[in-house]
């Protein structure tokens, strides 16, 4: 990643870290009382939400300092375009972020054994892109890794996992 | 004596003892492989040791552990790079070692002292866990409260180089933790309504979803797949190495123990500060400490040694506390508590068998990790081949199925993907993650002491200032804080 990219991403960063310590600040006023007590549940939230804003703004003024400091990206820089393959190479961790995500939420709706082959095959395909894979060991691995942890648990160590649609 | 034959006798049975095994196997693996770390092997032993007995559950967990400091040696020696930073100090003199032709001499010395640091640091344990756990049976909610904050200052040493970021995602942790019903009175807290939130996240999700799912997506721009033609070729006789070279590196061997004993007893740091420490002492401390760093066996001694010595430290505070110091003994504290075993100074006493078995299961741990190292060396290389991106998609779905053997819930599978996302993101952020689970585990610790103190003195403040174990620990956070800003000072006026 540039210098500047950099930069840049140490300045949201930062400002949404204070978003964070605000929300909760805003929040901490909200939550019930069921006692009378001296220091009631939203006491820590508070304290800690003030805690985050004070470094959170001692981190931003870090951040703008750095972020001035630098001089402005060269014009050939910004203009510097990125064919889509280098693109899709240089984000495969957020490719396989967003593969994890669907696979968390459809560990419910289509099971573990269903959901986690899916998962499987295509992050075993992100993760070697640029390798010689063996498409038969995917495949098998895909199906039968599932299978075997499925039935290992749910027969052996009674961990009855979601079945979903096979079940 | 009793509770001491009774807890080993617990563990010393064909089933347990496969199960140490087993976890001291899988340790090594985890600890070798650069990209691999013991939070994962946790991970996927969870789900197994949910239906299995405490003591088989917590045996394995050792073995894990054990083998997880150690392995980090093999690819350390052999191919320059540490497992874990456990092992970082190792590659300083155990490579160059094994350039000289000397890799089976540096193995041999590594393996022995590893055993030798992991038996040092268990009699420390032994001999030190049942007296401050006798000591802190008179603690009430103020030592604890005091004790709480201490430790949370020492977020500040696992930050890093960057101290705000650090502290910031240690609060972040404490707030993650805030999720839920509070503690006390069971107000509902940033729960936003929904029923499934009330019990807050779980501690499986929280933990391997930043530092296991996390290192999933990693994974994918960092490639670490190695070779068998990546590993020196190496031949050991025996042990490696002459009787003569062993006794002259008992001095070395024992000082390195107990400074990875000292270091694992303080809260924050653990094996991967250790190393680096002994291996200083070593060098500062010897008779040509300029042969340090071009393959001499006194620098695989200090850094193996001290290593595995502060496993056995590390164990002192979670047990007679329930304090965990690293992100280590944090995964092992979340494994003790899914078989309802509560770390603290009454686990001696209501469930004093059980501390004997650890402490057996550790010894076991220790003989195979020996045992395994020497005879299955060659074994290791090989799987140490396997494709990453065959094994992370292996580790993630594990890792699903030990997040919901927690509670039975889809809820915490989705927060599992959640926080390693979130853990992800920090770390692509340049924060560090290791603060955040010290916050996770250690600020309900203080809040609920610090609300329970208060309940029992009425909303006074004088008992926090009347207890003299509250006023050292207060004091010693003052230092502790002090000595931060004048560190970071000090950094921030070298780097200018």
């Amino acid at each position: 990643m540039s210098k500047y990219l950099t930069r840049c991403r140490d300045l949201i960063a930062a400002v949404v870290m204070l978003l964070i310590a605000a929300a909760l600040f805003v929040l901490s006023f909200s939550v019930q009382r069921n006692t009378v007590s001296s220091i009631g549940p939203g006491f820590m939230p508070r304290l800690v939400a003030v805690l985050l804003l004070i470094l959170g703004s001692l981190n931003l003024r870090d951040a703008v300092k750095a972020y001035r400091a630098q001089p402005a990206p060269a014009a050939e820089e910004h203009a510097e375009r990125r064919t889509p393959k280098e693109f899709f190479l240089s984000n495969l961790d957020w490719a396989s972020a967003v593969l994890i995500l669907l696979y968390v939420f459809l560990v419910g709706p289509l099971g573990f054994p269903v959901a986690s082959a899916l998962y499987m095959f295509f992050q075993m395909i992100v993760l070697s892109i640029g390798q010689k894979r063996n498409w038969i060991l995917l495949v098998v691995l895909s199906l039968a890794v599932p299978a075997a942890v499925y039935f290992a648990f749910t027969k052996w160590f009674y961990l009855m996992l979601p079945a979903g649609i096979l079940g | 004596m009793d509770m001491f034959l009774s807890g080993a006798a617990a563990v010393l049975n064909p089933e347990c003892i496969l199960y140490i095994f087993f976890g001291t196997v899988l340790g090594i693996i985890f600890g070798a492989a650069p990209g691999l770390n013991t939070a994962m092997a946790v991970a996927l032993c969870l789900p197994i040791t949910y239906t299995l007995s405490a003591v088989n559950g917590v045996s394995m967990i050792m073995g894990l552990f054990i083998g997880g400091v150690s392995g980090g040696l093999i690819t350390a020696i052999l191919i320059n790079i540490p497992g874990t930073a456990a092992s970082l100090a190792t590659t300083f003199d155990g490579h160059p070692m094994a350039e000289k032709g000397q890799a089976g001499k540096a193995l041999g010395v590594g393996i022995v002292f590893s055993f030798l640091g992991t038996i040092l640091s268990m009699f420390a344990l032994i001999f030190v866990a049942p007296l401050l756990a006798q000591f802190a049976l008179e603690f009430s909610s103020v030592e604890y409260f005091a004790i709480a904050v201490f430790s949370l200052t020492m977020m500040a040493t696992l930050s890093g180089d960057n101290l705000k970021r650090g502290l910031m995602s240690g609060l972040l942790g404490w707030v993650i933790a805030m999720v839920g019903t509070s503690p006390i009175d069971y107000s509902p807290r940033f729960t936003f309504g929904f029923l499934s939130m009330e019990a807050g996240f779980s501690m499986i999700s929280v933990l391997t979803g930043a530092f296991a799912v996390s290192e999933v997506m990693k994974s994918a721009l960092h490639r670490t797949d190695l070779k068998k033609d990546d590993f020196h070729d190496f031949k050991i006789k025996g042990f490696g190495f002459t009787m003569k070279e062993f006794v002259s590196q008992i001095g070395n061997g024992i000082r390195s123990a107990l400074i990875g004993i000292a270091i694992g007893i303080l809260p924050g740091i653990g094996a991967g500060t250790a190393n680096i420490v002994a291996y200083g002492a070593a060098k500062n401390s010897s008779k040509y400490p300029e042969k340090f760093g071009t393959g001499i066996i006194d620098g695989v001694v200090a850094s193996e040694t001290s290593n595995n010595a502060s496993v056995g430290g590390a164990l002192i505070p979670l047990l007679t506390l329930g304090i965990p110091g690293d992100v280590g003994t944090a995964l092992m504290l979340g494994g003790l508590m899914i078989h309802g075993i509560v770390p603290g100074p009454l686990l001696f006493v209501t469930n004093g068998e059980l501390v004997y078995s650890i402490f057996t299961a550790l010894f076991l741990a220790a003989i195979f990790m020996l045992v395994l190292e020497f005879g299955g060396m060659r074994i290791f290389i090989r799987i140490l081949g396997v494709k990453k991106y065959i094994l992370m998609p292996i580790v993630m779905i594990l890792c699903c199925v030990g997040a919901y053997g927690a509670n039975n819930r889809v809820f915490d599978i989705i927060w599992l993907g959640i926080f390693g996302i979130i853990g992800y993101l920090l770390s692509k952020a340049d924060f560090p993650v290791a603060p955040m689970i010290i916050g996770y585990v250690l600020g309900p610790m203080a809040e609920t002491n610090l609300r329970r103190a208060l309940m029992s003195s009425e909303g006074s403040l004088v008992p926090f200032f009347t207890s003299p174990i509250a006023l050292v620990f207060f004091a010693l956070t003052i230092v502790s804080i002090v000595m931060t800003i004048l560190r970071a000072r000090k950094g921030a006026k070298q780097t200018a």
